[in-house]
């Protein structure tokens, strides 16, 4: 029997807790502007961050030491296209805590980063994560707060919650991921009707309740509370929000199967859509679960592998070439979500412009589940605050901590430290 | 009587560690004269002395006193010693008689500890997981079909094999299998319902751990769907057999008091030349579902006329029994038609030769059939209901004749001729006049009683008044805008639906609730036993404050192991606890192993594991039915398996047909007297989902083993562990097995530590192949090498070694299993702290050889969870 000391974490006001400040914009205010013929308030800028599992092969991912030209490298060559507006980050590192499983550490606190030497506030350094802390930030600008997507179709379901997910209101409460398109249509894209009727009456009913409860209880109901007014919330702003937008021009998904591929660009192609229409400005994208022992069949590659066991095994040529290809996948659909964002014009920027779209990875390397020397890409400028198109060299063993420190303050987020920062990363910005 | 005794027993347990506690001055000298020495001489050096590795300085202590405000460290201690960690292998070593010193006292010590530091670690609150709002839903209404249909159940049941009031499982279960099998998942569910996404497992853990049950906007989003959808499915009102309790309207009579019967005299089995039901109809609503005009009950000679939908008719429908078979024929017909609020006359006849059916005295549709009417019953035949096919509408003048009439003289009788006939006329049915009933209490009062009952059993506890009147007031509210009773009530049970005190398991601190303990205990039960809401009967002995009383809470717990209900643990607990969905997930190599699946390709063929599956599951069910020692989850003079399975395991699968049928399997229970097969480990399920593509994994089995057998799960494996390299092609080469192979990696020190604990574990199972038959050689013609040592004291040569090996150890696997059984019960993970609790229970059952009830009652009855003293 293993004991572990859980702390206590305040999970009230989980949705608007941190950044303070809700709605110190009221959201139709934005609305007003950009309708108003003085000159247009600076396009609002977009947080996106994708998660690959288990890492890239290296040698096909990174360039050589001191070279600019990641362009020609096998796994990042899809990003031809947009080349001109990525960076590659090298030399980012997170601390594995050691006695307790990497790769469910490497998705559950990959966004957080939570000090590894701190006191755990879970079985994982876990926290709240960088998609929370911005949207705690900017939500008030978009009907919906944050979209929490993923792609992971498995069946089985046998893994645990920590490897299906990055994006995490704080220890232990994650934030519900949506796997099914259809699901992420309809939260888009229907308004929905508000059943003020019953919601009213289940929050008198639940603070009655909740003078029975204990403390413990009390903050576990509060999780309640907050997902009711939010439910409320969202149905209220797309309400009027479609009063005066129309709505994208995309059909419901039906039931007709999907490959791989198409699954996951139907997916980016809805996120795009919604940065696009200002549906909302923070999103995290789980291209794949971490580890997950299951085979997945790569209909587009034409094999049915699991990528886990591929990692592990890479030390094999026949396997390494599987994997590079699994790794090429993933950045192609990448790719093509950068290629969408930048054919939207906007102002005097397209979307990519004005967003800041992370790929990357809480391993370093699959096969030795090591953290350092992380696959991190940044994509958009963040409306030209951030120097792109080349690679950025960063001194080894620099925390991932300081480049989502740069991220949040770039996201307006005013903070000083973010989990084990050591100040923002150096060089980001151009 | 016993277990009064036991109780007794208890008690005194605790309290004499209680009082050893509370005298620490005694036992302090002891310390530096027991186990001072020991750990100066083998510990000091490295842990204080000279150095302070992995942050343990066991020179800080000198007496017990000391020692034991660190449990944890204690527990560390023991858990080191007890696995020969330490001291390491390359130190001197204390002598065995020193080290089972050590651990006895150190043991004491630790209890010592816990007991004075120990806090009953109340129930937190969660939300439930989808398995349980099914269940939950599906028992609130006496619903009469699924919620919906999920995978979380695995087998499914095509025969009513499971009675577990009858202490016995069939010899033949026919079952199907919801997550790997045909067509599985479609089964009587609630249209138009959908489960929000299933919750996953903890590691090493359940479905139903307080700490991952929290809540989010999306999910709240489905919670509150589903409070619509459910009350508001097409089909609901037909499953709802609590429909007359709740939803109907007082004014009204219900279906089956408002339309009567009709009696017949015995000539209708005598002299029935044939059969003609008539009828006059005004229905009131039509939907596809069926609506009854009249029927009578005979099994396959049921008679019966009714209009709804069956595949693509709508229509007028008639049954009855025919020349030694049941036989329906059914008529189309425009439900606008005949729900255009006016009376219509239908009827249906069967003359010997033909089946007629008719609407306002036209004929609609004919089918020729020949033969005898089979007529036995008497019985009355009941107008207007049939279970959960009411007739909404009214009905009249409804005859019954035991001929078939004519066209000529169905016309007459829609044109209103009483005399047609008369002579076969055996029974008629008219209307009362007055079908609204007189009531004695205001409708509003009558519907404000029903709330108050059906919110204490969605609540699981009273509600207080203020906030029933919020549910009454919803109630008015919504009867005085419609004026729809039913419809108001759904409204008011969609909002009980998305309450807090609905969608989440709790306990009530508040003492302004009368009996809260004993609520709060109704709802554990009912958690753990039925993965659902308490019912009737425990919510009324926790109202009247009984359920703690000991008698009543075992004879509590005794109805509910025997209660079909008691199916959802078997289908939740089961599979998890043996980690049984690896195997859906499982893939054997399609080219080189094509006989695991039965044809296509490896996309969209269906697998062995489909059956494979279902035997692990049959045996716990088997074991849990037929209360018997646990250690038959180990080895078992029986097993489930198909015809399939059967000759699998003879190694004769490659003969089997392709077109088996997928969806109804015959499980057989099979006697064994070969001991490699039998309980749940050695089973092709297991097997198979502990290999890869190409070969057996001792170290997965192993792991597997180590964390649901011994319920110790092995810490991860560090860092730069390379590949194996274990392929076919380099084991022929290097002509090494994969032991020999596996050798040389774990030599490694430190990986040794884990891998001595692991290997020997998975080894047992190497006679096992991928895909679970036996093998004495590998393909390279090496042979297997199963032997080992279990827990470094017991030798074994094979897996019938290794099994005798494990029971030989029964006490350690019976902690294992209560720990899994516990923190499933508690939903929790459990603490260094509730190792107290486990020693007793298992103590307390071995007693009763561990027996599967005496396990779960023994968990039951402690303190732990009865929590008695609860306040």
């Amino acid at each position: 029997m293993k004991y572990r000391n859980h702390s206590h974490f305040n999970r009230r006001k989980f949705l608007y807790g941190a950044g303070g400040s809700v709605m110190a914009l009221p959201w139709l205010e934005t609305v007003a502007v950009e309708g108003a013929t003085t000159k247009p308030k600076e396009p609002s800028l977009r947080f996106a961050s994708f998660y690959s599992p288990m890492g890239f092969v290296r040698d096909h991912f990174f360039p050589e030491k001191d070279s600019q030209d990641f362009l020609s490298m096998p796994t990042l060559s899809p990003l031809k296209k947009v080349g001109d507006k990525v960076t590659l980050i090298t030399g980012l590192s997170r601390v594995n805590v050691r006695g307790v499983d990497v790769h469910n550490q490497c998705s559950s606190c990959y966004l957080s980063s939570a000090d590894p030497h701190g006191p755990l506030k879970s079985v994982y350094p876990m926290d709240r994560t960088l998609d929370h802390l911005i949207a705690d930030q900017v939500s008030h600008r978009t009907p919906i707060r944050s979209l929490e997507l993923n792609c992971n179709t498995f069946k089985d379901l046998k893994e645990s919650i920590y490897l299906d997910n990055i994006s995490w209101y704080g220890p232990e409460h994650v934030a519900t991921s949506i796997k099914d398109p259809r699901h992420v249509y309809q939260t888009l894209f229907k308004t929905g009707k508000s059943d003020k009727d019953i919601t009213d009456l289940i929050l008198q009913d639940a603070s009655n309740f909740q003078k029975n409860l204990n403390h413990h209880d009390r903050d576990k109901l509060d999780e309640y509370f907050t997902s009711v007014r939010e439910v409320e919330r969202q149905i209220e702003k797309l309400n009027t929000y479609y009063k005066t937008h129309q709505k994208a021009d995309i059909q419901e998904p039906g039931d007709a199967p999907m490959t791989r591929g198409e699954y996951i660009r139907l997916m980016g192609k809805m996120l795009v859509l919604a940065f696009q229409g200002d549906l909302t400005h923070v999103a995290t994208f789980m291209l794949a679960p971490e580890r997950w022992g299951t085979p997945q069949l790569y209909h587009e590659l034409n094999f049915t592998k699991s990528h886990h066991g591929l990692t592990h095994a890479q030390g094999q040529e026949r396997v390494k070439k599987m994997l590079v290809q699994v790794d090429r996948f993933y950045v192609e659909l990448f790719a093509e979500v950068l290629e969408q964002l930048e054919a939207v014009q906007e102002g005097e920027g397209t979307l990519l412009d004005h967003s800041m779209i992370t790929l990357g990875s809480g391993l370093g390397d699959g096969e030795h589940h090591t953290m350092n020397e992380l696959p991190i890409i940044v994509a958009g400028s963040a409306n030209g605050q951030i120097k792109t198109g080349r690679v950025l060299h960063c001194p080894e063993n620099t925390p991932l901590a300081n480049l989502w420190l740069s991220q949040a303050q770039l996201m307006g987020t005013g903070l000083e430290r973010f989990a084990d920062s050591t100040g923002p990363l150096k060089g980001l910005l151009g | 009587m016993k277990r009064s005794i036991m109780n007794g027993l208890l008690v005194a347990l605790l309290l004499s560690s209680i009082t050893q506690a509370a005298d620490p001055a005694k036992s302090a000298d002891d310390f530096k004269l027991r186990i001072k020495p020991i750990l100066e001489n083998y510990c000091y050096d490295c842990h204080g002395r000279k150095e302070t590795k992995g942050k343990v300085k066991l020179t800080e202590f000198s007496s017990w006193k000391d020692l034991e405000k660190s449990p944890q460290l204690i527990g560390k201690m023991i858990e080191a010693l007890e696995n020969n960690e330490m001291p390491p292998e390359d130190e001197k070593q204390p002598s065995e008689t020193q080290r089972q010193s050590l651990l006895t006292h150190l043991n004491k010590s630790l209890n010592r500890s816990l007991v004075s530091n120990q806090k009953l670690i109340p129930f937190r609150m969660r939300r439930m997981n989808r398995f349980e709002y099914g269940n939950a839903v599906r028992d609130l209404f006496d619903l009469d079909c699924w919620v919906y249909s999920i995978g979380d159940r695995i087998i499914r049941d095509h025969n009513h094999y499971f009675r577990p009031e009858t202490g016995k499982m069939p010899d033949v279960v026919r079952v199907g299998n919801r997550i790997m099998g045909l067509q599985q998942m479609l089964e009587n569910r609630l249209l138009g319902v959908m489960a929000f996404p299933k919750d996953p497992p903890a590691e090493n853990g359940f479905n139903n751990r307080g700490d991952h049950l929290s809540m989010s906007p999306v999910l709240m989003k489905s919670f509150l769907k589903l409070s619509r959808s459910v009350v508001n499915a097409e089909n609901f009102d037909k499953n709802c057999r609590s429909w007359n309790d709740l939803f109907q309207d007082p004014t009204k009579k219900p279906a089956a008091q408002r339309f009567g019967s009709i009696t017949t005299d015995a000539s209708v089995s005598t002299r029935s030349t044939g059969v003609t039901i008539s009828a006059w109809i005004r229905p009131s609503k039509t939907t596809d579902r069926w609506q009854t005009i009249a029927r009578r009950e005979d099994s396959w000679r049921r008679q019966l006329l009714a209009i709804g939908r069956t595949g693509d008719t709508w229509g007028l429908w008639m049954g009855a029994g025919i020349a030694g078979r049941y036989v329906e024929f059914g008529a189309s017909v425009n439900p606008k038609t005949i729900g255009d609020g006016k009376w219509h006359h239908v009827a249906g006849t069967f003359d010997g030769k033909q089946m007629n059916l008719y609407l306002d005295g036209k004929q609609i549709g004919s089918k020729a059939i020949e033969g005898k009417l089979n007529n036995q019953s008497t019985q009355p035949m009941k107008i207007g209901s049939y279970g959960g096919e009411p007739f909404h509408g009214d009905l009249n003048n409804i005859r019954l004749y035991r001929s078939g009439l004519s066209k000529i003289q169905m016309k007459r009788i829609a044109d209103g001729d009483q005399q047609v006939a008369k002579d076969t006329l055996v029974g008629s049915w008219k209307k009362d006049d007055d079908v609204d009933l007189k009531l004695e209490q205001p409708i509003k009062q009558i519907a404000h009683q029903r709330i108050a009952k059906f919110l204490l059993k969605a609540f699981k506890s009273p509600a207080d008044q203020t906030t029933l009147n919020l549910y009454t007031e919803f109630f008015d509210r919504q009867y005085e805008k419609g004026g729809d009773f039913a419809q108001s009530m759904k409204d008011v049970v969609s909002a009980t639906l998305a309450s807090p005190r609905f969608i989440f398991v709790h306990n009530e601190t508040s003492k302004s609730v009368p009996n809260h303990a004993s609520f709060n205990l109704a709802t554990r039960l009912s958690s753990f036993l039925w993965s659902s809401i308490p019912d009737n009967e425990l919510l009324a002995l926790a109202g009247e404050g009984k359920l703690q009383d000991t008698q009543v809470l075992e004879g509590q717990v005794d109805r509910m192991l025997n209660h079909r209900r008691v199916k959802n643990f078997c289908d939740s607990f089961a599979p998890q606890w043996l980690k049984i969905n690896n195997l859906v997930s499982a893939s054997p190599d399609f080219k080189s192993h094509r006989d695991y699946y039965f044809g296509g390709d490896d996309k969209i063929s269906y697998k062995r594991g489909m059956h494979m599956m279902l035997e692990p599951l049959l045996n716990f069910e088997t074991v849990f039915v037929e209360d018997r020692p646990i250690l038959e989850l180990v080895d078992s003079d029986f097993t489930y398996r198909s015809h399939l399975l059967t000759e699998w395991y003879q190694g004769r699968a490659a003969t089997y047909p392709i077109n088996v049928n997928l969806r109804h399997i015959d499980f057989t229970r099979t006697p064994l007297t070969d001991r490699r097969y039998g309980g749940v480990i050695t089973t092709g399920a297991v097997m198979v989902m502990t290999s890869g593509p190409f070969r057996s994994l001792p170290i997965t089995r192993g792991s597997w083993v180590s964390s649901v057998i011994f319920n110790d799960p092995p810490e991860p494996p560090p860092d730069n562990v390379p590949d194996l390299k274990a392929d076919d092609k380099t084991l022929q080469e290097e002509g090494l097995t994969v032991r020999q192979k596996l050798k040389q990696h774990s030599s490694n020190a430190q990986c040794a530590g884990c891998h001595k604990k692991i290997d020997p574990l998975g080894f047992a199972l190497e006679n096992y192949d991928l895909l679970g038959r036996w093998r004495d050689n590998y393909r390279t013609g090496l042979r297997v090498d199963a032997s080992g040592k279990l827990f470094g004291k017991h030798d074994f040569k094979d897996v019938i070694g290794f099994k005798d090996a494990v029971l030989a150890e029964k006490d350690v696997f019976a902690k294992a299993f209560i720990k899994h059984l516990l923190s499933y019960g508690l939903g929790r993970e459990l603490t260094l702290a509730d190792r107290i609790a486990v020693d007793e229970i298992a103590k307390e059952s071995r007693k009763d050889d561990y027996k599967m009830r005496a396990v779960i009652k023994n968990i039951v009855i402690h303190p732990i969870f009865a929590q008695r003293n609860e306040e």
